[in-house]
């Protein structure tokens, strides 16, 4: 382990004290290039509530070597422009090889981030991995609706990197592992920002998890003929405690509100499964779901393009299918116990 | 009320073609990037929200094309418009980019109020030129805006996020990056579209914002690239008999795990 060829990941804690989901995920493969480049993983902490204490043992155990704790006073949710300039003049200073950045709160100041401390930034990286010979990171990403996958490198060093979300698996924990903790207070006093939050409305969506977050999505289209029975959906999704989504052509129509819209012009997911209720697959539709990792479709139209992208299909009517599919899960998940 | 929105061409991506697996870029349709449709009508709505000697300028990046994507612009609704264009762009990253882009607004309208902003091209899907532009201008940003609304001077946002619905207020100079909102980007009147047709679009080219190679040098770059290889073959089954479809998505389903 060298003092150089540092690996960064940037984590915040979620509500509940814990290391947020996202910033789990980036410590597999910050974990993975810090040992190809024979370097180190330090993990910088925006926090306000953690002790010394906690973040030797909860980082160390993830697999990081050092953890900077970056006291917020708040800031992180407030004023993500203080945060912004605190982590690049802590990135100037310190210049690690490689920044990574997960979590849709920190892809936000990415780029406020990459402009201020002058450093290059990929965005979304589903793949890292070490050029022993250039010494440099290479990330793929995809571009063009998911179509078209590319291979991307930074110029020169430290290089921002966000992370697709799901696209990186939790790290092992290292038992007995305790990280080296420094405390920096670099966040400067700055005037009240210009742009405040003034309130906040938690969503009302179904289905227990977010889309982005989810590792099961229940989408819904026209084939359902009329916004009741959207509630199919639903209480599939609630048998496997999925996120719902929603065709453009049902969140146009009303049937169901923008922030479950998968697409062009909505959000784009990757979940470990996706399931397409009676979406005849558009291709605005397609490019925001198409790297799902297993895709099933329910379709009346044998014809249907979901059908060319689907790992399992079945040609028949959404309205009788589905409930059956509800109760065959519930079934099988009481029967497992 | 001195409003810029920003605009890219970006190729029809339902219309794409791969050549041995490489994208072919001539000849796809092009088109205005969707959010940034969404952009140009929140920053015509803000126009007219502020009146009296309000003023909405586009800046685009790209060939000579670009000017038809923004003389759709200026039909719509926009003032004027701004093409920069220049070889020492071609090949860049979004830093270039946003550092054309900052210095255009620099040049012309430096006493601005608003930046807007589409949240992500189709394209290259990085979302950052707004956020970067917003930093080297040193104004704030907020990125996906769904609304944006003036009230009494002051801009009043709305945005989703894991979090929930959010508002925000912004009082003084600040970017916005829009992602899909409540309405649609209107149609253009023959009157819009006359004053477009008549419209002479500058054209910047770096040395005319002060820039050289140096501060426009990309700091990534790309290896390669290529289609994304097709799913094997799914399986389709006929589902007549839905209880047995259903027993056999099942066992699918259990086989790979995935409940």
């Amino acid at each position: 382990m060298s003092d150089t060829n540092v690996i960064y990941v940037v984590a915040s804690l979620s509500g509940d004290g814990h290391l947020a989901e996202s910033a789990e995920e980036a410590l597999t493969p910050a974990r993975q290039l810090a040992d190809q480049a024979d370097g180190s993983l330090t993990v910088v902490l925006l926090t306000d509530q953690v002790g010394t204490k906690t973040a030797e043992e909860l980082l160390g155990q993830q697999g990081a070597d050092q953890v900077l704790l970056l006291p917020t006073n708040g800031a992180a949710d407030e004023a993500p422009e203080a945060v912004a300039q605190a982590l690049a003049d802590l990135i100037q200073e310190r210049r690690p090889l490689v920044v990574l950045l997960a979590g849709a709160e920190l892809m936000d100041i990415a780029p406020r981030i990459a402009a201020l401390a002058k450093a290059g930034l990929i965005s979304l990286a589903f793949a890292l991995k070490w050029n022993m010979l250039q010494q440099t990171v290479i990330a793929t990403r995809s571009c063009y609706g998911e179509a078209l996958l590319s291979q991307v490198v930074g110029i020169e060093s430290p290089l921002l990197i966000t992370l697709k979300p799901k696209a990186f698996p939790k790290p092992t924990k290292i038992v007995g592992k305790v990280a080296r903790v420094e405390t920096v207070a670099i966040l400067r006093a700055s005037q009240p920002s210009r742009l405040q939050r003034v309130a906040i409305h938690p969503l009302e969506n179904r289905g227990a998890k977010k889309l982005e977050e989810a590792d099961i999505v229940v989408s819904g289209g026209r084939g359902l003929k009329e916004p009741d029975n959207f509630r199919l959906v639903e209480d599939l999704a609630d048998s496997l405690g999925a996120a719902v989504g929603a065709s453009r052509a049902v969140v146009d129509a009303g049937w169901r509100p923008h922030n479950e819209q998968v697409g062009q012009t909505g959000k784009t997911v990757s979940p470990k499964l996706y399931i397409a209720l009676g979406i005849s697959g558009a291709l605005q539709h397609l490019v925001g779901m198409n790297a799902s990792q297993c895709i099933v479709a329910i379709n009346r139209d044998e014809n249907a393009p979901i059908f060319k992208l689907a790992n399992f299909g079945i040609v028949g009517d959404v309205l009788e299918i589905t409930p059956l599919l509800t109760q065959a899960i519930i079934h099988s998940k009481q029967s497992k116990g | 009320m001195k409003i810029v929105v920003f605009i890219k061409q970006v190729p029809d991506n339902t219309r794409l073609r791969f050549q041995d697996g490489q994208l072919v870029t001539e000849g796809i349709p092009v088109m205005m990037n969707p959010f940034d449709e969404y952009a140009l009508e929140t920053a015509i709505r803000l126009k007219e929200q502020a009146g009296g000697e309000s003023d909405l300028t586009t800046i685009s990046l790209g060939g000579a094309g670009v000017k038809e994507t923004l003389k759709k612009a200026i039909a719509a609704g926009a003032d004027q418009g701004v093409l920069l264009s220049d070889p020492l762009f071609e090949g860049g990253d979004s830093a270039t980019v946003a550092t054309a882009l900052a210095a255009a607004v620099r040049k012309q309208i430096p006493d601005f109020d608003v930046l807007v902003f589409g949240q992500a091209a189709l394209d290259d899907a990085a979302a950052q030129v707004g956020p970067h532009v917003a930093a080297l201008l040193a104004v704030p940003s907020l990125t996906f805006v769904n609304k944006a609304i003036l009230e009494n001077g002051q801009l009043l946002l709305s945005r989703e996020t894991i979090r929930g619905l959010e508002e925000w207020r912004l009082d003084g100079p600040g970017a916005l990056c829009v992602m899909k909102c409540e309405y649609e980007l209107r149609s253009s009147n023959i009157k819009g579209v006359m004053k477009a047709n008549k419209a002479d679009i500058p054209i910047f080219s770096a040395a005319d914002l002060d820039l050289d190679a140096t501060i426009l040098k990309p700091k990534t770059t790309l290896v390669k690239s290529w289609q994304r290889p097709a799913k094997s073959e799914g399986k389709v089954i006929d589902g007549t008999d839905a209880q047995a479809a259903v027993a056999q998505l099942l066992d699918y389903l259990h086989e790979a795990h995935l409940v």
